[in-house]
């Protein structure tokens, strides 16, 4: 599998990310690097093996369903900019 | 040419708010009552350097939601962070399970257009967190059109479990059964209240057309219906839409599409869905349940509600339509179960329940929690009818009192003046006797001879049940009164 550098542009702008044409063409041939590394996995035998998920082999540990209220909230306020009242306020987003 | 048909391929998608006192990843309380932005931590705040911890309250909830839809539970299942750029959830991605899901493959029954049993089945269950709530108007309540959005980030966080079916449902109708028969079968398990007005169920539905002629349209997602009837409306809105398209041979689009409640149509829209770019949540182990936590989670799940209404009819021999109506609710079931221990007939306080109770509660609009009349005094009262003791109005009379008074059957009775088993006998003959004495001519009159058509007779009978208060039995009262004029 090969990613041209449209499709790598239009991921990066789906990262936010602006490349320049040097950038970009590093980019392509550094993702179909990877690409073609895991092409190779194509080569091995892997009934039997159960997919890889995660790295560590940590449980994922439980926490009680019990409230411990923050109470420095003004702090979330004042790291903020944009405040007004009780609410965050944020570039006006309107569904059509 | 053989006229084309259409078959409509629907498969719904629902979001259930989970019930739990905190949000699926921090301790911060889910109280929908509280002001904005009270309920937030640097967790549900995405800042940097917080780590999610998982609500094993949630877990249990998921479980018991995935089990009411005959889901099976996984061992094992896992988190990841789905890119979402938006300022409803400030991590910029939402903590979702969506690949590999705790609860899978599972089924709700529902009629199909002949009135057989359909299965549409559950593709999967799966545990994700809620974004925040926009208000589009300024806090202050100035105008539509400003530049700015407001955020409350209390609703950030909440757990919410996502449901997606297969495209099994094939009309309207058929989706409005599966919403409404899954969302009772949840309410049942405890996972979720499950309260519409309060937007904890939240519905999309992919509808698609299948041809005749082998075309197939593309999938139309429609977003944005909140209650039963405006999922029903929109899927018959785009039913018709997509085929009268099909029909002029226009193609039909892959899109989103927003419904409008107000216009009862669909509009195409906008779109907040990103390329699908998912990673594993790195901050969150694989959740591994063990099958000892899946057996003690099923011998903690309740009878569901059709099931209870099968033993209704088929055990207690309770018609068909009481035993649905009662096991709608499951509170309303649970007190009906209650009245069964003291000895009543179960079909005639089903029929009780059924319209007496529900009436008054329709009437002023309460809850069958907040019911008055205790189980044991309906089960009494319904026995005494029963035995004939009190006839059905005094029954409804003593009903009535009961639930008004919040008193118990026997104080009732006796407020409101009515004698258990009628008047009869010595007593009944005592208020004849004095009805000929206060009406000498209309006695002397049938005695005379002239009441040939028995009205004279026909009025004492009105005089004496008047003072009986309609607690003597009519032929009994005709009896006595022909009786006393001889």
């Amino acid at each position: 599998m090969k990613l041209n550098s449209e499709e790598v542009n239009a991921i990066a702008l789906e990262s936010r990310l602006l490349l320049t044409e040097e950038e970009l063409s590093n980019a392509v041939r550094y993702i179909n690097n990877f690409l073609d590394m895991l092409d190779r996995f194509k080569e091995l035998n892997l009934e039997n093996v159960e997919p890889f998920s995660f790295a560590e082999t940590l449980e994922c540990p439980l926490r009680e369903d019990t409230v411990i209220s923050f109470t420095n909230t003004q702090a979330i306020f004042d790291e903020s900019e944009h405040v007004d009242g009780a609410f965050f306020k944020v570039p006006r987003i309107m569904e059509e | 040419m053989a006229e084309l048909t259409f078959t409509p391929v629907i498969g719904i998608e629902i979001h259930i708010r989970l019930k739990s006192d905190t949000k699926i990843f921090c301790s911060c309380s889910t109280n929908p009552d509280s002001e904005p932005n009270t309920n937030i931590c640097p967790v549900c705040m995405g800042l940097p350097g917080t780590l999610p911890r998982l609500n094993h309250k949630v877990v249990e909830q998921g479980m018991r939601a995935g089990l009411a839809l005959n889901c099976g539970i996984r061992p094992k299942s896992l988190f990841f962070r789905k890119s979402y750029f938006y300022p409803d959830l400030p991590k910029g991605h939402q903590i979702s399970q969506c690949d590999l899901p705790i609860t899978t493959e599972g089924f709700i029954e529902v009629h199909d257009e002949n009135g057989n049993l359909k299965k549409i089945r559950v593709h999967h269950l799966h545990l994700e967190e809620d974004v925040g709530s926009l208000h589009h108007s300024a806090s202050d309540g100035r105008l539509e059109g400003a530049a700015t959005s407001y955020v409350d980030y209390n609703r950030s966080g909440m757990p919410l479990a996502e449901i997606v079916s297969e495209p099994d449902v094939s009309s309207a109708k058929e989706a409005v059964e599966y919403v409404t028969t899954l969302r009772r079968r949840v309410i049942y398990s405890g996972a979720s209240d499950v309260e519409l007005e309060k937007g904890m169920m939240r519905f999309d539905a992919n509808v698609s057309m299948k041809c005749s002629d082998g075309r197939w349209g593309r999938k139309v997602e429609v977003k944005n219906m909140n209650s039963f009837k405006a999922l029903e409306r929109a899927i018959e809105f785009e039913i018709k839409r997509q085929r009268k398209m099909m029909l002029n041979g226009e193609e039909v689009k892959q899109e989103t599409r927003h419904w409008n409640d107000a216009k009862g149509v669909t509009t195409a829209s906008r779109t907040k869905e990103f390329y699908r770019k998912f990673i594993v949540e790195p901050d969150l182990p694989p959740l591994h349940i063990s099958q000892e936590e899946i057996d003690a989670v099923k011998a903690k799940m309740p009878e569901m509600p059709d099931v209870k209404a099968n033993r209704y009819v088929n055990e207690l021999n309770i018609p068909r339509e009481v035993a649905d109506v009662i096991t709608d609710d499951k509170n309303l079931a649970a007190y009906f179960e209650e009245c069964l221990k003291f000895d009543a007939n179960p079909v005639r306080i089903s029929h009780w329940v059924r319209t007496e109770v529900l009436r008054v509660l329709n009437e002023t609009q309460k809850k069958i929690s907040d019911f008055t009349i205790t189980p044991e005094n309906l089960a009494k009262l319904v026995s005494r009818v029963d035995e004939g003791k009190l006839s059905t109005t005094q029954g409804k009379e003593v009903f009535d009192y009961m639930f008004k008074n919040n008193s118990g059957i026997d104080e009732a009775i006796k407020n409101l003046g009515i004698t258990e088993g009628g008047v009869a006998g010595n007593a009944l003959n005592e208020i004849i006797q004095n009805i000929l004495k206060e009406n000498p001519d209309v006695l002397e009159e049938i005695k005379s001879g002239k009441d040939k058509k028995g009205k004279k007779l026909k009025f004492l009978q009105g005089l004496v049940m008047k003072e009986t208060k309609g607690q003597a039995k009519p032929q009994e009262v005709a009896a006595a009164i022909e009786e006393a004029v001889k």
